[in-house]
């Protein structure tokens, strides 16, 4: 049975919930967890099989190609859309038992993030302060700390339907943090976006991983959740393939180190000397060689004095690390295992 | 801070989306252009036929202010029912096709509260124009001696019946995917409530006219004696239903307070979730009781005394509005039953749906109320419901000896419920299997199709028995012919539509009834085969489901071995 009856909802002031992620007082493990959900549209299956679990505090990143399932998966957790079958908790909330409570816990900002291009900025966080049962100075309280934790003061009586696209991003993220959710669910909140107004949403993102906010955000720029995210989770057709913390998917997923070595004259020599080396393997890249090896720095090391008392003029020897880019496109080709 | 408290439907002044449609669509830049033409005529309206009566006529202001009146609430409908309608229907099309919907369809607030706010809050700019133009009317309706009561009553039913219509507006908002298709819909059920229904007591049957404001302004111009041109309207009798006799205002309440029980039904539906059915299983088998007993209540006086029906239709016999007032009836009663069954039956992807949950769930059945469960007991409800009503009404005229002589045998109901009975479940079954799409096809085939051509063939080639043949397939034509063949077998009715066929009458009935007999069978075993094959579907794209608990699993918490990540599916958070 649904139950949809509103209940009053605590909304602690933005900053009563600052601070680490343990003032959050979690009332469940995770802040996220799904099981075996499934996501019909027609005859597509949007998501298959989601067992997702996303502890407190954690900035999650969804990654995957368009028509992955990330929007849809979206859907499940912030109570738009009911599954075929499966459960969602945010919270501890079940999305579809309980909705009203897991809307109290999630803020979701959608892909595109539309607004009332006919209220003035204030008047549409009003609007939806008043929706979660904010009254009076409260509420205009609320409407005002919200404008300036997204740097919007200024715009404050412009009309929505004015603003730049990255203004309009960050008047939604307003509108997101109004009722002061735990759980942040964010659309490809960057696309679309120039870059100055991108690393201004990533600074207000950084704050709010600050604050103690779960996070979940998709995006396929894959470099702008590299910095940001604790974990990441690739979705590929529905499902998803991996999910962990991402030093340790780097280092799971693409566990050979590699090195740029370059020399002075013809590179044959230098692979002459190193088709030697059983412990490398190395491939012809232009302007030298990249060689790698499931050994840590210390034998790449030893392998650079090996070179130099060899003779052989190397002018570069630099590690390239493993991106995420690179797990991510590794994971989605089936080329990494 | 204090503790946030849902606002309830009935807290107007907190409803957040009623105060932005006052925010929105009152900026002082439009509103105020937009009043002081209003208010120039209102006072126009009101100036012009007071002071012609005083001047030029010779008459008191009273008699002018009669007139004025009557005007000033007809611009007042008109900023309501037309702008306003408009205005609800682009508006929440709008906020679909945005996905700012989607913001409202988060909050905590409670869903009626929601719908109440858009309800006024969309048309928040007629509202004021309309008040604008109140007192302008009450200065009339002073010098006019009208009693406030009265005007208050009359009021009342105005916003209720222009609920319905900006409801009617919301519904087709929330219907259609583009605001323009939203305006369509909007206006052709605006024609078909408000226009084509109350067109039904032409024949008499009076309930339905009493969906729009007439019968409440015929009652508030006659209890006021308000005169135009000297002339003023008789008072509008007392509504016959069953038995009983409901004043006529009070009647427009509750007909219209069903409307918009029916309308809020679907919006609060597609509030809540965007793919459901417009009815919900249990909502769909009340409406086919509702209305079915509404219209059964509606007939049930002309059968009881069919001298008012005679009056009214001079010429006609007993026997011919025995056929005309079971006809329509049965037809009313089927298009209920019809309207039910396409809004509430699924489609495959719905049906499918079902089954994985079914299947995945371990369920013996997916449970009745669920959208994606069959319309098929729906059917057998309806079914049963219309062949009940019209049994109901027979018997009544059964027992009106001095109205039929002699008696019709009760087996002879039997042919005109069955035919319509068929029809529905033909249109039912077609739907699930044919889809929402599939099914207007296939009516266009079975129904629209035969009426051309039964047209062209008895207009233009005179072949009038072939067109009998092909008109009995249309399912307001056959009911008409099998209710006629009913009373003409029981009369030995000499001028109805079945006797004129001749010798061919009975097998052009028994047409119609085998052909949906045939085709219901027909459609009936596509429709097993259907979900069949669906469920085999349902259970094939579950087989490549893996168990939550198969494979070793991947989490934001813990890494799995990578050689489980590579197969799709094992690699989920356990």
């Amino acid at each position: 049975m649904t139950r949809d009856a509103a209940e009053p909802i605590a909304i602690p002031a933005l900053e009563a919930s600052s601070g680490s992620s343990a003032s959050t007082a979690p009332d469940t493990d995770f802040a996220i967890r799904t099981v075996d959900v499934r996501v019909d549209y027609n005859d597509v299956a949007a998501v298959q099989g989601l067992n997702l679990q996303i502890g407190w505090g954690e900035v999650y990143g969804l990654v995957g190609p368009n028509g992955a399932g990330k929007t849809s998966t979206f859907g499940v957790l912030s109570t738009l859309r009911r599954p075929t079958f499966g459960e969602a908790y945010v919270a501890g909330h079940e999305t579809v038992e309980h909705p009203s409570q897991a809307r109290a816990a999630v803020g979701y900002m959608p892909d595109q993030s539309p607004v009332h291009d006919d209220l003035k900025c204030w008047e549409f966080l009003d609007l939806f302060a008043g929706s979660y049962g904010l009254r009076g100075a409260d509420r205009k309280k609320r409407v005002d700390e919200c404008l300036a934790r997204v740097d919007l003061t200024g715009k404050r009586n412009a009309m929505a339907g004015t603003l730049s696209r990255g203004m309009t991003q960050r008047l939604v993220l307003a509108k997101t943090l109004l009722h002061d959710p735990r759980v942040l669910l964010l659309d490809e909140p960057a696309s679309g976006l120039d870059p100055h107004a991108r690393k201004d949403l990533r600074d207000l993102l950084l704050d709010l991983r600050e604050l103690g906010k779960t996070i979940v955000i998709s995006s396929h720029i894959l470099a702008e959740l590299a910095d940001f995210c604790s974990s990441v989770g690739v979705m590929q057709q529905g499902r998803l393939l991996v999910s962990g913390p991402i030093d340790e998917l780097t280092a799971k997923l693409a566990p050979r180190r590699r090195w740029s070595v370059r020399v002075v004259g013809p590179v044959a020599p230098l692979l002459g000397f190193l088709e030697a080396r059983e412990d490398w393997q190395a491939v012809l890249e232009p302007g030298g060689v990249e060689v790698s090896t499931d050994q840590n720095e210390a034998h790449a090391a030893r392998l650079l004095a090996e070179l130099i008392a060899a003779g052989l003029p190397v002018c570069e020897f630099t590690e390239r690390r493993a991106t995420m880019q690179d797990v991510v496109f590794g994971i989605s080709s089936g080329a990494v295992a | 801070m204090n503790r946030p408290k849902p606002v309830q439907p009935w807290e107007l002044a907190h409803n957040p989306i009623l105060r932005r449609g006052l925010r929105a669509r009152l900026r002082p830049k439009t509103a105020i252009g937009m009043g002081a033409v209003v208010l120039t005529v209102a006072v126009f309206l009101a100036a012009f036929p007071i002071l012609t009566a005083q001047n030029r006529i010779g008459g008191t202001p009273g008699q002018g202010a009669d007139l004025a009146l009557v005007l000033l609430l007809g611009f007042q409908g008109i900023l309501l029912l037309l702008g306003g309608t408009g205005a609800a229907a682009s508006g929440m099309a709008k906020e679909r096709a945005d996905n700012v919907l989607d913001y409202q369809r988060m909050t905590p607030m409670p869903t009626p509260t929601k719908i109440v706010g858009m309800l006024y809050g969309l048309p928040a700019r007629e509202y004021a124009l309309a008040a604008l133009v109140l007192p302008v009317v009450l200065y009339c309706a002073a010098i006019a001696n009208v009693d406030p009561f009265a005007l208050l009553r009359f009021y009342a039913v105005m916003l209720l019946s222009v609920a319905a219509y900006h409801m009617t507006g919301m519904t087709a908002g929330m219907i259609a995917k583009r605001p323009w298709r939203a305006n369509m819909i909007a206006q052709g059920m605006v024609v078909l409530l408000y226009l084509v229904l109350p067109r039904l007591s032409f024949f008499q049957l009076d309930a339905f006219e009493y969906l729009t404001l007439l019968p409440a302004a015929q009652e508030f111009i006659a209890s006021q004696d308000i005169r135009i041109d000297g002339e003023g309207l008789p008072p509008p009798s007392d509504v016959p239903l069953f038995t009983a006799a409901i004043n006529p205002t009070l009647f427009s309440g509750v007909m219209l307070g069903l409307l918009l029980t029916c309308l809020s039904h679907v919006v609060a539906r597609r509030w809540k979730d965007d793919a459901a059915n417009l009815f919900g299983k249990r909502f769909a088998y009340l409406f086919v009781a509702g209305a079915c007993t509404l219209a059964t209540g509606a007939f049930w006086p002309l059968v009881e005394d069919p001298n008012r029906f005679l009056e009214e239709r001079g010429g006609m016999g007993v026997e011919a509005a025995a056929v005309f007032m079971l006809s329509l009836h049965l037809c009313l009663c089927l298009g209920a039953g019809m309207l039910a069954v396409l809004a509430a039956a699924p489609d495959r992807f719905a049906t499918i749906r079902g089954d994985r949950r079914r299947l995945k769930l371990d369920l013996p059945s997916i449970g009745w109320r669920r959208d994606e469960a069959t319309a098929a007991p729906l059917m057998a409800w309806s079914a049963v419901v219309i062949a009940g009503a019209f049994f109901i009404l027979f018997g009544l005229l059964r027992s009106r000896p001095d109205a039929l002589d002699p008696t019709p045998a009760w087996s002879l109901a039997l042919a005109p419920a069955g035919y319509a009975v068929l029809a529905l479940f033909f249109l039912g079954l077609g739907r699930e299997v044919a889809g929402p799409r599939g099914v207007l096809l296939l009516l266009f085939a079975a129904w629209v199709v035969p009426v051309l051509a039964g047209i062209l063939l008895g207009g233009a080639t005179e072949n009038e028995v072939l067109a009998m043949y092909v008109l009995s397939l249309m399912p307001v034509f056959g009911v008409v012919l099998e209710v006629s063949t009913m009373v003409d077998q029981a009369m030995r009715f000499d001028h109805s539509l079945a006797s004129e066929l001749g010798a061919h009458r009975d097998s052009v009935r028994l047409f119609g009834l085998v052909f949906y007999g045939v085709a219901s069978a027909v459609l009936g075993l596509l429709w097993m085969r259907r979900r069949s094959r669906l469920f085999q579907l349902a259970k094939a794209s579950m087989e490549g489901e893996p168990s939550p608990l198969a494979g070793l699993a991947v989490t934001a918490a813990g890494l799995a071995q990578p050689q489980d990540i590579d197969q799709p599916g094992n690699a989920q958070g356990q």
